[in-house]
């Protein structure tokens, strides 16, 4: 490992998936031209006083929903990773229960209710089966992707730490929490250990 | 230039290419190919600025050539361990048994010289894949290597 190398501060390490970042982001801003295009119509066009109120607050409330959507999308390029759940995340690589359990059965029967709902339209079909095990898919999937996520970037943020190669202010964070907790300390020491002998084995003839 | 760089980078590519190969005489080969092509194309690549990053780059994709061939024509041949050192043979074998990306990562942020950014570099991958490669293969090692 390069000693003089220059430290790496967090945000070198890119936090949240870009596609994810993107989708949410074209997501929150196309349903937010649309709310406010909702409210504009009510404000200009509407005639009849039920309407015109009806199309004015479902657009603002919209509009202010997409907008805490944005915000939150846009707010997790910032976010930080709390040092207990780093190493929480670093020694848990699992799935998730409710992935584990739910994805793939959801994703059958969906499919099998995509299937039968071709042969025989039925409102049952699509809204009782094929709807609800797409939610179920649906959370079930973007949970796991979150979670492979961040333990890759947990995973990243260790190995930083790890090796000394963290910018100092968010190095100190992380050593804060590891001066409080012994389990945390023993995994960093063991993880350079490790890195100690695979440099070891590879600088010896 | 080449003759200092030579001089300077050889062992370091050498012992890169054996442990990641496992294979010395395959290794010695990759690394005089990388040397014979640098010479070959004398001035066509910079070995002022940052020669280690590029001389690994070349050395590395030597290296995947190799393997492909191996895998093509035979079923691919280690050596066997033949270190008297059973700590060392243990962790050789756990490094050995690591997927390529991880055993590539971890022997390349394990060399002196070469820091994230350029590992990064020579991979052609983000910094934060460098580092979360690297974490994987040190934990997989741990594992494996625990009594």
């Amino acid at each position: 490992m390069n000693k003089n190398a220059v430290p790496i501060p967090v945000r070198s390490v890119v936090c949240l998936p870009r596609w994810m970042m993107l989708t949410g982001v074209t997501v929150c801003s196309v349903l937010l031209v649309a709310c406010l295009a909702l409210a504009a119509h009510g404000i200009i066009w509407a005639e009849a006083r039920g309407s015109r109120w009806g199309a004015i607050g479902g657009g603002l409330g919209g509009a202010i929903g997409c907008l805490g959507g944005l915000y939150g999308t846009l707010n997790d390029w910032y976010r930080r990773l709390p040092a207990k759940t780093l190493l929480w995340c670093v020694q848990h690589d699992e799935p998730m229960p409710f992935y584990r359990r739910v994805f793939w059965p959801a994703v059958v029967v969906g499919t099998v209710g995509i299937v039968i709902g071709c042969l025989w339209s039925h409102r049952a079909i699509w809204q009782g089966v094929v709807q609800t095990s797409g939610i179920l898919a649906f959370i079930g999937g973007s949970q796991e992707l979150i979670r492979r996520h961040t333990t890759r970037q947990a995973r990243a943020l260790f190995a930083l730490y790890a090796d000394g190669a963290l910018a100092a202010d968010d190095a100190d964070a992380i050593d804060a929490a590891r001066r409080q907790d012994a389990a945390f300390d023993e995994e960093v020491r063991a993880f350079q250990a490790i890195g100690e002998r695979v440099r070891r084995l590879t600088s010896e003839p | 230039m080449i003759e200092e760089t030579f001089t300077a980078w050889r062992p370091r590519l050498l012992r890169f290419c054996t442990q990641l190969l496992r294979h010395g005489h395959d290794a010695e080969e990759v690394v005089q190919d990388v040397f014979t092509r640098l010479l070959a194309r004398d001035g066509a690549y910079d070995l002022t600025s940052d020669p280690g990053v590029l001389l690994f780059r070349l050395a590395r994709n030597r290296c995947i050539d190799v393997r492909r061939k191996k895998a093509a024509t035979t079923e691919a041949r280690l050596e066997p361990l033949t270190h008297d050192d059973r700590g060392r043979a243990d962790l050789q074998e756990a490094l050995a048994a690591l997927p390529w990306a991880q055993r590539e990562v971890l022997l390349l942020t394990a060399i002196d010289g070469l820091g994230y950014r350029e590992v990064a570099a020579i991979l052609g991958c983000s910094l934060g894949t460098v580092a979360s490669e690297r974490a994987a293969a040190i934990l997989t090692l741990r594992r494996r290597l625990a009594p």
